[in-house]
């Protein structure tokens, strides 16, 4: 279960637009071996975690790479 | 001549023949003498709470983050204190035991709280818990990725 908390987790301030680095970014966030890819591979294998450590931070690292 | 009769000359230690081993870790020493872990303000800036672990690119320092108004400052000491919660999540994960550690957690967790209810009376709700106020101020704009608003956070 989530909640959604209205701050970002790092202030942003982009003063110079640079369309390759935001290109990247994409890549990294959204692609095919991204965060977010990892993050719900994450997600869907804790249930299948023999021990409490082992489900706890697969849990916890998936709701970290979550951020949007 | 000299060496070839080198069968009795060994070369080994006889302190860990003995059993006896001196290599304790590093992190024995620190953990009684020095902090471990780093303040919330310079470890959000960072990027880590521990203070061995952080290696600088080509010698640079991170940015330094600077709120104007009071509304940013507020924020800003949540963003601190909720990113020194999630690292010591992940730490404490691992280590369950580990007391010292876990003071730390409890404190950050308490002070966090306080600081979002403070900021949920004065500005606007944070999460949607907080939302006890006459209008529905849930949905008023800005969200965090709007540049309107007043500030860069929120």
């Amino acid at each position: 279960m989530f909640k959604y908390m209205k701050t970002l987790n790092y202030p942003v301030n982009i003063k110079k637009r640079d369309l390759k680095m935001a290109k990247y970014l994409h890549t990294q966030f959204g692609g095919s071996n991204s965060e977010l890819a990892a993050a719900l591979r994450y997600f869907s294998q804790k249930f299948s975690m023999p021990d409490e450590k082992g489900k706890a931070l697969l849990n916890d690292i998936a709701t970290e790479e979550s951020v949007c | 001549m000299l060496f070839e009769n080198n069968n009795y000359d060994f070369d080994y230690d006889i302190l860990s023949l003995a059993g006896f081993n001196f290599n304790r870790p590093e992190t024995f020493y620190e953990y009684e003498n020095k902090d471990v872990l780093v303040d919330p303000q310079e470890g959000f800036q960072r990027g880590n709470m521990w203070r061995k672990e952080y290696v600088p690119y080509k010698g640079m320092t991170y940015k330094k983050l600077n709120p104007t108004c009071d509304r940013e400052a507020l924020l800003f000491k949540i963003m601190e204190l909720d990113f020194a919660i999630n690292d010591l999540n992940l730490y404490l994960d691992l280590h369950p035991e580990d007391e010292r550690i876990y003071e730390y957690f409890k404190k950050y967790t308490k002070e966090c709280l306080e600081l979002k209810d403070k900021y949920a009376k004065t500005y606007g709700p944070l999460t949607l818990d907080q939302t006890n106020t006459n209008t529905y101020e849930w949905m008023k704009n800005p969200w965090p990725w709007d540049k309107t608003g007043g500030s860069m956070y929120v």
